[in-house]
């Protein structure tokens, strides 16, 4: 009996040794996406890669995208990555395109590279867009720089006619502590009724999230 | 070329790879000579400085190597093998064509080691898919050495890949992204 309860004994330590373990592996997310279009409430999304919730590593590539009208491009792939335990957590998305065009050659790109990445340890949490960039960006007819550019975060520049796009959109989630996330949109046109301004749809181009810590 | 020969140019690849990856840092001040690394390709899973036995290794982002900027993202358990179970893809935006896939289609080999930069190395081997529909060798390292693993052309986490065919990004500081071991 007593040999009996000893081993009843040992094995409730080692379950809540168990369950404190899984409590403290930080959960983690990923999404990386070529382009989606969102017109009349309806969203098309095209290369689509997301991290499952235990990790591990998912990839979607397309050779040649078309959304008509909207984007077309070349050579999309899109991965994510991520792992987790008790020491350190971290998830890490990339989408790339080439020969990008959006709404018929007003946004045009050579190479479109985002990248998120999310890390959690003893350190902390952070996030950031490290990585991404566009090579030979025309916006309106005008290039934007030469080569390999990133554009400040979240640069804006009006298009006459049909919205605003925002290049190098980021938004940074978490407390830096136990959590952290980051989105960035390479490439986010909204579209707006020429009149009234209303928002009428949204292209995004090289989409990537991140995140640590729940 | 036969199995038995691409095994042994895997090998080879792995060995100067293995060997690029434990370079030391040019930047680095410390005096302690690098580890050796004699006879890592025999001992998969537990050779390197003071004998890393296998882990998992998972990462993803870009670097910018001189053959052209490269993208990746790979996923490999270094416990369960071999064969291992993991995925890889890497993107090779430079060469001839505009571009260049390759896509994991099996991991026969993992040799951990220790980085100089004071971090763990993971080195894997097999075969991919290539763009061209072909089949070739491939080496791959990747190097954790801490969070984040990337600040803009600085590291401090690596990674590099040799194709059989197509050539060798080097082992090379991330530009993005992150890479993380786990032991």
């Amino acid at each position: 009996m007593k040999h009996t309860l000893s081993l009843a004994a040992l094995v409730l330590v080692a379950l809540a040794g168990t369950g404190l373990a899984a409590q403290n592996v930080a959960p983690i997310g990923g999404a990386a996406t070529g382009a989606s279009v969102t017109l009349l409430g309806v969203t098309n999304t095209a290369g689509r890669a997301l991290l499952p919730d235990t990790g591990g590593m998912t990839s979607t590539d397309v050779d040649a995208l078309q959304i008509p009208g909207q984007v077309a491009a070349d050579a999309l792939t899109s991965m994510t990555s991520g792992s987790q335990d008790q020491k350190k957590s971290g998830a890490q998305s990339v989408t790339q395109l080439e020969n990008v065009n959006i709404l018929n050659g007003l946004i045009q790109a050579g190479t479109l590279i985002a990248v998120a990445s999310s890390s959690l340890s003893s350190a902390g949490a952070t996030s950031n867009a490290f990585g991404s960039s566009l090579t030979n960006l025309v916006v309106n007819g005008v290039p934007i720089g030469s080569g390999d550019l990133t554009p400040a975060p979240n640069t804006r520049i009006n298009l006459p006619g049909t919205g605003y796009v925002i290049l190098n959109e980021q938004t940074v989630t978490g407390d830096g502590v136990s959590t952290s996330g980051i989105v960035v949109n390479l490439i986010h046109v909204v579209l707006q009724n020429p009149l009234t301004h209303l928002t009428t749809g949204e292209i995004m181009v090289g989409s990537v999230r991140s995140q640590v810590g729940s | 070329m036969n199995t038995g020969t691409l095994r042994y140019v895997g090998a080879g690849v792995a060995a100067l790879l293995i060997a690029a990856a434990c370079t030391p840092d040019n930047t680095s001040t410390n005096p302690t000579p690098p580890p050796r690394f004699s006879n890592c390709i025999d001992k998969p899973q537990t050779c390197g400085g003071g004998g890393i036995p296998g882990f998992r290794i998972t990462g993803g982002g870009r670097i910018d190597p001189a053959v052209g900027k490269t993208t990746f993202g790979f996923n490999v358990d270094g416990r369960s093998g071999p064969p291992f179970k993991g995925e890889m893809e890497v993107v090779y935006h430079g060469g001839v064509a505009p571009m260049t896939q390759i896509h994991s289609l099996e991991i026969d080999s993992f040799t951990g080691s220790t980085d100089p930069r004071g971090g763990v190395c993971g080195t894997w081997t097999g075969t991919a898919r290539v763009s061209d529909g072909s089949q070739r060798r491939y080496v791959a390292t990747a190097c954790d050495n801490g969070e984040p693993g990337s600040s803009p052309g600085t590291g401090p986490d690596r990674f590099g890949i040799t194709v059989d065919g197509l050539g060798s990004t080097g082992v090379t500081d991330l530009t993005g992204g992150n890479i993380q071991a786990h032991k």
